[in-house]
C-alpha cells in the first residue's frame, strides 16, 4: 500500500513539474479582443468597414460577423511551425491569414446541419506568416438553432497549442465516443438482466439510464447530420435527456423504497411531452431546449432530496455515494444550464468558465452511471455472499437433519430389534408353557390322581429334561445356527440311541456352514425329529435308524428312517396323538411333515421351506 | 500324567481307580456313589459337599479321580480344581454339570479338568465317562468344541461368529495342530470320537489323544494367563 501511495505522489509531482515547465516557456498569444463587422461575404470586408472592438468570447445572435485580429511574430520563433487554436467552432467558418484562406471549417448549409463539439487547431503554412504584424480574419455564421460564438482562441508554435486542443479534444469528443460505447453495452446488460428477472426493477432502471444517457451523448459525437435527419435527431435527443433525468428519479424511488404509481405516470406524462411538443412545434428550440429542459431541473433537484433523504434514513455507502453523486450532477447541470444560457450570474462569478464553455453534466452523469453500476455490482456481490451462506446454512441444516434421521433410524432399528428379540423371547415362553410345561403339569396331575408306576415317572420327567435341553441347545450363544443346534441335538441322540443299542446313521448333506433360522423353528424341527426318534425308541422295535439332514438355498429337509415294525394301526390313540403333535409342530412354523409306512420302519419326513432365500 | 495313565491301562486289572466325590446334593451324591460301586474298577474314597473339607479329603486321600460339583455351599468348584491340579498333579478332575453348560466346562478344563458329567447320566454312563478319562481321554460335546475352537482363534465354521472379543486381548493361545482342529471341528458338527475315528480313518485312541492334547493346551494357556495376569498386576 505505502509503496503504491508513493508511486502516486511521486507521478503527480512528476506532471505538476512537466505542466510548471511547459507554461514557464509559453510563446502562445491569446488575445482578448477582436474587431468585428456583420459581413456574410466570403471575403473579409476591407480595413474602411465599419469595424468595431469586441472583447473575446464574442457571442451575437443573428448573422454572419467578420472578425480581425492582429499578431506579432518574433523573427526567432518564424522557422517554428505555427497554428491557431480555437477550442470551439461550432458552426464552422473560414479562417484567411494576411488575405489568403487558411482554413475552411465545414459551415451549415441547407443539406447538413452542422455542430462541431471537437477543437480546431488549423496549422499556418510557413509561408502565409511574416514576421512581425499578421493579420486573422475569422468569418463565424449564426444559425437558426445558435447564437455565433467567437471562441477566445490561442496563437503561437504548434508545438505548444497541441497539448491543450488534445486535452479539450480528449474531454469534449474522445471521451464521448467512451461515454456513448460504454452506455450502450452496459445499459443492453442491464435492460437484459431485467427482462430476464422482472423483479430486479433496479437493473432495468439502470440499464434504461445507460441507454438513454448513451443516446444523448450521440449529439457530441456526430457533428455533421443531413438536414432531412435533424429534426428526428433533436427529438429524440430531448427524449433521451428527459427520460434520462426521470429514469434516474424513479432509480432513486425504488432505492429509496418510495412508491408512487400516479406520480410515476405523471412523470412519464412530462417526459412524452418534451419530444412530442418538440415534434408537434416544428423543432421550436426554446420551448423544448429551455422551457421544457428547465422543468427536468426541479426534477433533478427531486432526485437529489430523494437520495439524500434515503441515505440519511437507511445510512448504507450505496445511498451515500448515490447523493453525492447526484450532488455532483445536479450542480453540473445547473452550470451547464447557466452556460447555455449565458446567465449573467455566471459570468460575473466564473467567467472562465463561461468562456471556455465546458459542458460538465456529461461527467457528472458518467459519475452517476459509475455510481449505480457500483450498487447494484454491490446489491449482487451481497445477494450471491448471502446466498452462499444460506446454502452453508442449508447445509449444516441438511447435515443436522439427515444424523437426526439417521439417529431416529438406528433407535427404530434397535427398537425392532427389541421387539424381534422380544417376539422370540414370547415364542420360547410359549414352547416351554405348551411343551415342559404341560408336560409336567400331566405328570402331576397324573402323580396326583393314583400311585404312578415308576417307569411311568423316570419316562415323563426324561421327556421334560430332553425337552429343556432342546430348549437349551436352541439358546445356546450360537443362536440362530441351525447347524450348531443340530451338532448338540445330533451329539446327544447318538449317544443315547448308541446306549440304547439302536445303530444310528446320521448325514447332513450341506454346502452351508452357517444356516441361520430363528431359534423357536428350529425348535419345532428338532422336537419333531425328537418325537419321531422316541417313536422309533418306544413302538418300532427296530434295530437301525437313519436320520438324514439336507440343507440347501431353499428348505430344510429332514427324514428319520428306521426298519422297525412299521406304524401298525394308525389310528391308535397313542401313535395318532403322536403324529398330530407332530404336525401340529411343523404347522406352527410353517414346515410340512410326511409319514409314511414303507415296509419295513416308517419314514418321517419334515420339509421347512427357507425365506428367504439366503444370499449366493 | 500321560506316563501315569500308560502304567494305568498296564495294570487296570490289578488296581482299582479311587474316586473322590464333591457335591453337597445328596441325591446326587448318591447317585454318583451308586454308579462308582456298581463298576468294580472304581473304588469311591470319599465324599466331601464344601471346599474346605475337599481340600482336606484331597490332601489326606491323595484320589486318582476327582468328580467336582461347580457351585458349593462355601465357594467355586473351580478352587477345587486349582487345588488338585497344583498339589496332586496326577489326579484327574471331571466336573459335574446340570447340562451342558460349556463355559462352566471350558472355566474347568482351563483351571485343569480333563473331562465333565452329566447329573442326569446313567449310572452306567458315569462309569464309563470315569473310567474314559482316566485313560486319558476327555469327552468333548459339540458345544464345548465350538468353544475351543473360539478360544483357539480357529473359527469353527468360516461364517460363523468372530472369536470371542475377550480373547483378543489375552496372549496368543499355543496354536492347534490342524488335526486337532479338525477333530474339534467335526466335534462341534455333533460327531462322536468313534465317528471322528471312523471318517478321518485313526484309532479312536489317537482322537482321545488329541482332544487330550487339546485340553492341556488349553490349561497351559490360561496358566500362561495366569502368568501375564499376575505380571500385569505387578504380583510377579
Amino acid at each position: 500500500m505505502k509503496r503504491v501511495s508513493w508511486a502516486c505522489c511521486s507521478l503527480i509531482l512528476v506532471l505538476v513539474q512537466l505542466a510548471l515547465c511547459a507554461s514557464a516557456h509559453s510563446q502562445v498569444i491569446q488575445p482578448r479582443q477582436a474587431d468585428v463587422v456583420l459581413d456574410a461575404a466570403l471575403h473579409p470586408p476591407p480595413a474602411t468597414a465599419d469595424w468595431q472592438a469586441v472583447s473575446l468570447p464574442y457571442t451575437w445572435s443573428e448573422g454572419t460577423a467578420w472578425h480581425r485580429i492582429e499578431f506579432d511574430v518574433p523573427g526567432h520563433l518564424l522557422e517554428r511551425p505555427w497554428a491557431v487554436y480555437l477550442p470551439y467552432l461550432y458552426g464552422g467558418g473560414r479562417l484567411m491569414l494576411n488575405g489568403l484562406p487558411l482554413a475552411y471549417v465545414e459551415e451549415p448549409s441547407a443539406e447538413v446541419v452542422v455542430r462541431w463539439e471537437r477543437p480546431h487547431l488549423v496549422p499556418i503554412p510557413a509561408a502565409l506568416l511574416r514576421q512581425g504584424k499578421n493579420q486573422l480574419f475569422i468569418r463565424v455564421a449564426a444559425t437558426s438553432i445558435s447564437r455565433g460564438r467567437m471562441p477566445l482562441l490561442e496563437i503561437g508554435p504548434q508545438v505548444q497549442l497541441l497539448s491543450a486542443h488534445d486535452r479539450r479534444l480528449f474531454f469534449v469528443r474522445t471521451m464521448s465516443q467512451f461515454t456513448v460505447l460504454a452506455c450502450m453495452i452496459v445499459g443492453i446488460l442491464g435492460l437484459f438482466i431485467w427482462w430476464r428477472r422482472r423483479e430486479e426493477a433496479l437493473y432495468g432502471l439502470f440499464g434504461a439510464a445507460a441507454l438513454l444517457w448513451g443516446i444523448r451523448t450521440m449529439t457530441l459525437v456526430i457533428e455533421v447530420m443531413p438536414a432531412t435527419g435533424w429534426l428526428f435527431w433533436r427529438t429524440l435527443y430531448h427524449g433521451a435527456t428527459g427520460g434520462f433525468v426521470i429514469v434516474m428519479l424513479l432509480f432513486a424511488m425504488q432505492l429509496a423504497g418510495i412508491r408512487h404509481g400516479r406520480l410515476r405516470w405523471g412523470l412519464l406524462a412530462y417526459w412524452l411531452l418534451g419530444p412530442i411538443g418538440y415534434l408537434a412545434s416544428g423543432g421550436n428550440e426554446f420551448l423544448v431546449g429551455t422551457v421544457w429542459a428547465g422543468g427536468l431541473l426541479p426534477l433533478g433537484v427531486a432526485v437529489l432530496v430523494i437520495g439524500a433523504y434515503a441515505a440519511w434514513r437507511q445510512r448504507t455507502v450505496a445511498l451515500a455515494m448515490l447523493s453525492l453523486a447526484l450532488v455532483l450532477a445536479v450542480i453540473a447541470g445547473f452550470h451547464d444550464y447557466l452556460i447555455a444560457t449565458r446567465s449573467p450570474l455566471l459570468l460575473a462569478v466564473w467567467p472562465q468558465a463561461a468562456a471556455h464553455r465546458m459542458f460538465l453534466l456529461h461527467y457528472g452523469a458518467d459519475l452517476l452511471l459509475l455510481v449505480m453500476g457500483g450498487i447494484l455490482s454491490a446489491r449482487l456481490i451481497a445477494t450471491l455472499h448471502g446466498i452462499e451462506r444460506l446454502n452453508l446454512t442449508l447445509e449444516a441444516r441438511v447435515a443436522a437433519r439427515e444424523a437426526a434421521l439417521a439417529e431416529n433410524f438406528g433407535r427404530l432399528r434397535s427398537l425392532q430389534m427389541q421387539h424381534a428379540a422380544g417376539e422370540e423371547r414370547q415364542q420360547i415362553m410359549r414352547d416351554l408353557h405348551d411343551g415342559l410345561g404341560s408336560q409336567l403339569f400331566l405328570t402331576l396331575s397324573r402323580a396326583e390322581a393314583g400311585p404312578m408306576d415308576q417307569g411311568q415317572i423316570v419316562e415323563a420327567l426324561r421327556e421334560c429334561i430332553a425337552d429343556m435341553r432342546l430348549t437349551l441347545e436352541a439358546m445356546s450363544p450360537q443362536v440362530g445356527d441351525f447347524l450348531a443346534a443340530w451338532g448338540n441335538f445330533r451329539y446327544r441322540w447318538k449317544r443315547a440311541l448308541d446306549l440304547l443299542g439302536l445303530a444310528s446313521t446320521w448325514e447332513v448333506d450341506t454346502t452351508e456352514t452357517f444356516v441361520e433360522i430363528p431359534p423357536h423353528t428350529f425348535i419345532q424341527l428338532l422336537r419333531i425329529v425328537q418325537e419321531a426318534l422316541t417313536n422309533v425308541v418306544k413302538h418300532a422295535h427296530a434295530s437301525t435308524v437313519v436320520v438324514r439332514l439336507r440343507v440347501d438355498a431353499c428348505a430344510i429337509v429332514i427324514a428319520v428312517s428306521d426298519d422297525g415294525m412299521g406304524l401298525g394301526d394308525p389310528n391308535a390313540a397313542t401313535t395318532g396323538r403322536g403324529l398330530a403333535n407332530m404336525r401340529s409342530r411343523a404347522r406352527r412354523v410353517g414346515a410340512q411333515v410326511d409319514i409314511v409306512d414303507q415296509h419295513p420302519g416308517v419314514l418321517v419326513s419334515v420339509h421347512y421351506r427357507r425365506v428367504p432365500a439366503p444370499v449366493a | 500324567m500321560q506316563h501315569r495313565g500308560h502304567n494305568h491301562r498296564d495294570l487296570g486289572c490289578a488296581m482299582t481307580i479311587s474316586v473322590l466325590v464333591v457335591e453337597d446334593e445328596p441325591v446326587f451324591l448318591q447317585r454318583f456313589c451308586e454308579a462308582i460301586e456298581g463298576e468294580p474298577a472304581l473304588e469311591m474314597c470319599g465324599s466331601a459337599s464344601t471346599v474346605a473339607g475337599a481340600r482336606l479329603l484331597l490332601d489326606t486321600l491323595a484320589p486318582d479321580v476327582l468328580v467336582v460339583d461347580l457351585g458349593l455351599p462355601d465357594g467355586n468348584g473351580i478352587d477345587v480344581i486349582r487345588h488338585a491340579r497344583a498339589r496332586h498333579e496326577n489326579c484327574d478332575v471331571l466336573v459335574v454339570t446340570m447340562f451342558d453348560e460349556s463355559q462352566k466346562v471350558v472355566d474347568s478344563i482351563r483351571a485343569g479338568a480333563t473331562g465333565y458329567l452329566l447329573k442326569d447320566d446313567s449310572p452306567g454312563d458315569i462309569a464309563a465317562w470315569i473310567l474314559q478319562v482316566r485313560a486319558g481321554g476327555a469327552p468333548i460335546s459339540p458345544a464345548i468344541a465350538r468353544r475351543l475352537l473360539d478360544i483357539f482363534r480357529l473359527s469353527p465354521a468360516p461364517l460363523a461368529q468372530a472369536p470371542l472379543p475377550r480373547a483378543q486381548d489375552r496372549p496368543t493361545p499355543p496354536i492347534l495342530s490342524s488335526r486337532e482342529t479338525e477333530i474339534l471341528r467335526l466335534v462341534a458338527k455333533g460327531l462322536h470320537f468313534k465317528e471322528v475315528a471312523l471318517l478321518l480313518r485313526i484309532s479312536p485312541s489317537t482322537v482321545i489323544t488329541h482332544a487330550k492334547r487339546t485340553y492341556q493346551k488349553l490349561a497351559v494357556h490360561s496358566r500362561g494367563e495366569a502368568v501375564y495376569e499376575a505380571s500385569q498386576l505387578g504380583l510377579l
